[in-house]
């Protein structure tokens, strides 16, 4: 029988696909089956940027914050030089205002431990069954002296707690390991740092959402057929950069 | 020699206050801990070392074997004797019940001291069937090896943990190997005369990483499946 993944040329999986699937399955047919990307809004380089700046700030735990906070502005600059997202310039602030606040709190873990050489992430790759393709991830940030992955999100308003989508994100990293994932939720005002309980259960979860993408796959190997079962939610956010907004319409004449 | 475990309550109570080792099988994590007094009160605190892959001079000669039994919220249950000599008696007592309603009882266990990296006399003890495993498999290389007829001591290197699945589920055996041999050093009193203290015991772990700081509490949320 053929695999409908490699039919569609769908080489491995990430928790951004899958997620992206269970949440809005046209916007997921739009990137991964057309390859046609949705373009990162600002909120997205946001999250880019203030990663860029803490990172600095981690590594080089002597670094002035100001400094740290210009690299992640320059970055934010470079990510968004061509972005049509009206909310660029607010964006900006919270760049500016969010680097201080992580890098108050997770100075604390320690340097983290770096990437190999030639990297600039640690890469993780996990099989999720029989008849589906590896899960490919890039961790944030790791302490092997903790046994620690933390995934940095970057937010206006922090959360009470991990969201679903983000600990099937987490699960991906740890499962099958006796590492601990945590995720830090900063804003410009607070950080808060969850750790990730269930992880098997979720992993289970993660597993379940990817067979039911290869059974949507595998019902057919025409593509343009797969998008016309499908119903894009013109509210979501998936659809709020207008270049994303403009692309849906095209595809989906809505 | 295996360790042919089985005990009884014959041992020092000093040992009971010694700064501890212990390790998780269930989550495959090293710990350290110890209690120490903070405006008054005794408090137990405990650092994760298993990332550092911490190595420790193990008194292998003076170990002890038979019965202990640990449950939060009660002194541990201890019957333990030097290993060559005749296990003792499982201790008799009420222990409540497992999560299965079978009524609790001592398991075969070991407690050994050991000195850490930072020079810490410590006693490391576990009745969990695959730390039980892995110490005897060291034991049996500590009696054939030559260096110790020589009285000397092997220093150990937790290097992390290998996934056992099994019908109760997922548990994580320690990983140790003996990296080198020492003489006995001073912190580790026995039969043997004191040798100089092993520097390179020192160097074998590695710097003191920082603390790792508390998760946010989370706010309550039904899981999703």
């Amino acid at each position: 029988m053929t695999d409908p993944f490699a039919t569609h040329g769908i080489h491995h999986l990430s928790a951004s696909s899958l997620n992206t699937y269970a949440a809005q399955p046209a916007a997921w047919a739009m990137s991964y089956l057309l390859k046609r990307r949705l373009p990162a809004g600002a909120s997205a380089h946001r999250g880019s940027a203030i990663e860029a700046g803490v990172s600095a700030g981690l590594f080089d735990p002597e670094k002035p914050v100001d400094d740290c906070i210009a690299i992640a502005l320059a970055e934010y600059d470079r990510l968004t030089a061509l972005s049509g997202d009206p909310r660029r310039e607010a964006q900006r602030k919270v760049v500016q205002d969010t680097v201080p606040v992580a890098l108050a709190e997770l100075r604390q873990y320690g340097r983290p431990t770096p990437p190999e050489e030639g990297q600039h992430q640690h890469r993780i790759s996990k099989p999720l069954g029989e008849g589906l393709p590896d899960l490919v991830g890039y961790l944030d940030f790791y302490w092997q002296e903790h046994g620690l992955v933390l995934d940095l999100k970057t937010t206006e308003r922090v959360p009470g707690q991990i969201s679903s989508a983000h600990a099937r994100q987490g699960c991906g990293y740890v499962v099958n390991t006796n590492q601990i994932c945590r995720f830090a939720y900063a804003s410009p005002k607070k950080i808060a740092v969850y750790q990730l309980e269930n992880v098997a259960d979720h992993w289970t979860h993660m597993q379940a959402i990817a067979q039911r993408l290869k059974r949507f796959l595998a019902l057919s190997a025409d593509k343009n057929e797969l998008i016309g079962l499908l119903v894009p939610d013109v509210d979501s956010f998936y659809w709020s950069d207008p270049a994303a907004e403009a692309a849906r319409k095209e595809i989906y004449g809505m | 020699m295996g360790l042919g475990l089985s005990y009884s309550s014959s041992e020092t109570a000093s040992s009971d206050f010694l700064p501890l080792v212990s390790y998780n099988a269930k989550a495959g994590r090293l710990k350290y801990s110890q209690r120490v007094e903070v405006n008054g009160r005794w408090e137990k605190q405990e650092e994760d070392v298993s990332f550092q892959q911490p190595a420790f001079v193990a008194d292998m000669e003076n170990i002890q074997v038979g019965y202990l039994f640990f449950k939060s919220g009660m002194a541990p249950v201890r019957a333990l004797v030097k290993i060559g000599n005749p296990l003792p008696p499982v201790p008799v007592g009420d222990y409540g019940v497992d999560e299965r309603g079978r009524p609790n009882q001592p398991k075969q266990g070991f407690a050994m001291r050991v000195l850490d990296g930072n020079r810490t006399v410590r006693e490391f003890s576990s009745n969990a069937a695959s730390v039980l495993g892995a110490i005897d498999a060291l034991h049996n290389e500590y009696e054939a090896a030559p260096e110790r007829a020589q009285g000397m001591l092997p220093v150990i290197q937790f290097t992390g943990a290998t996934e056992v699945k099994n019908k109760h589920g997922a548990n994580y055996t320690p990983n140790f190997q003996i990296v080198k041999w020492v003489p006995r050093p001073a912190e580790l009193p026995a039969g043997a005369p004191a040798a100089a203290v092993p520097q390179s015991v020192a160097s074998a772990a590695p710097a003191q990483a920082p603390s790792l700081p508390p998760p946010t509490p989370q706010a309550a949320k039904p899981l999703p499946f």
